[in-house]
């Protein structure tokens, strides 16, 4: 099964209009991820692997059980521990937009939740990277 | 439906990454409380991995093999101090999880897609052919999802647990 041309330029388009609304969300997340401890110098090259995670999988609960599996770790510095239940809040959140977006099309709505968690990912490591713990 | 058109649908994409999350999810909750209601230790980080690795090379049979041989030492154990009322821990638990609650949760989709016949208006000489194809479903539905089931359950086990700890309401997890 594939998207036809019209539903793919559809579907493009929600996606970025809501990855646009998000935006402001996805930086408060980011300094959320700052505060917690992220930095671009320390911890650069494990929200590079969440976003090559998000990239590369074709399952949405991948990156959801990637997140729990970092957070249930049980060391007493844990910093995915503080931004878990936000960030998979926010996840939980796309996909409630993937299946307003794709209706009742399974492939349609697993499709979208990948593009949309793609979309949210760049913005939050991007904006991780540029801001700086004050 | 045929079982191998649903593994290789969308619908049956979405099912894993969904409907079995939250069957997954209110599994391992449940399990966690109600170990802890019984007041016995949870399992650890290192023996719960060994489920995930085992559902992946063993599928449903080689993990009921592993929580039956933990749930005899579970229960060998309690026996020893608790011998008038023996307390089910987390394996004794799993195992009901492996033999019933997945079988059910099978049997339900199964019978949703036309996959799983009923066999009481059969011929008697039918019905058991019907069974084994039955039975046959079932355990080709259980072990094209188990992987995934036990990614989901023991990823949420360990967030369920460190998440209850630092709230300040675990005690025990090892």
């Amino acid at each position: 099964m594939s998207i036809s041309a019209v539903t793919e330029r559809e579907t493009r388009l929600a996606i970025d209009c809501y990855l646009d609304q998000i935006y402001e969300q996805s930086q408060q997340l980011a300094e959320e991820l700052v505060k917690a401890g992220f930095s671009p110098e320390k911890s650069k090259t494990q929200l590079r692997g969440l976003e090559t995670l998000v990239n590369a999988t074709g399952r949405f609960s991948e990156i959801i059980n990637f997140i729990k599996n970092q957070a249930g770790k049980e060391s007493k510095e844990n910093k995915w521990r503080t931004v878990a239940p936000r960030m998979l809040q926010d996840l939980k959140k796309l996909e409630e937009e993937a299946h307003t977006i794709g209706k009742d099309d399974p492939f349609l709505v697993m499709e979208t939740k990948l593009r949309l968690a793609r979309g949210w990912v760049r913005q939050v490591v991007c904006h991780v990277l540029y801001e700086r713990p004050s | 439906m045929k079982l191998e058109e649903y593994f290789a649908s969308a619908e049956f994409r979405m099912s894993r990454d969904e409907l079995l999350r939250e069957h997954a999810i209110a599994a391992a909750e449940r399990i966690v409380r109600e170990v802890r209601d019984v007041g016995l230790k949870l399992p650890g980080r290192s023996q719960l991995y060994s489920l995930y690795s085992i559902a992946q090379a063993g599928g449903i049979e080689g993990l009921v093999t592993l929580s039956s041989r933990q749930a005899e030492k579970e229960l060998k154990k309690e026996k020893e101090k608790n011998s008038d009322t023996p307390r089910t821990g987390f394996w004794g638990r799993l195992l009901d999880l492996l033999k019933t609650k997945l079988p059910d949760h099978a049997q339900s989709v199964l019978t949703g897609l036309g996959v799983i016949m009923a066999f009481d208006h059969v011929p008697k000489n039918e019905q058991g052919r019907l069974k084994s194809l039955n039975n046959k479903a079932k355990s080709d539905y259980l072990n094209a999802i188990v992987s995934v089931y036990f990614e989901h359950f023991t990823c949420h086990y360990h967030y369920f647990i460190q998440e209850a700890k630092h709230a300040g309401t675990s005690q025990d997890a090892a």
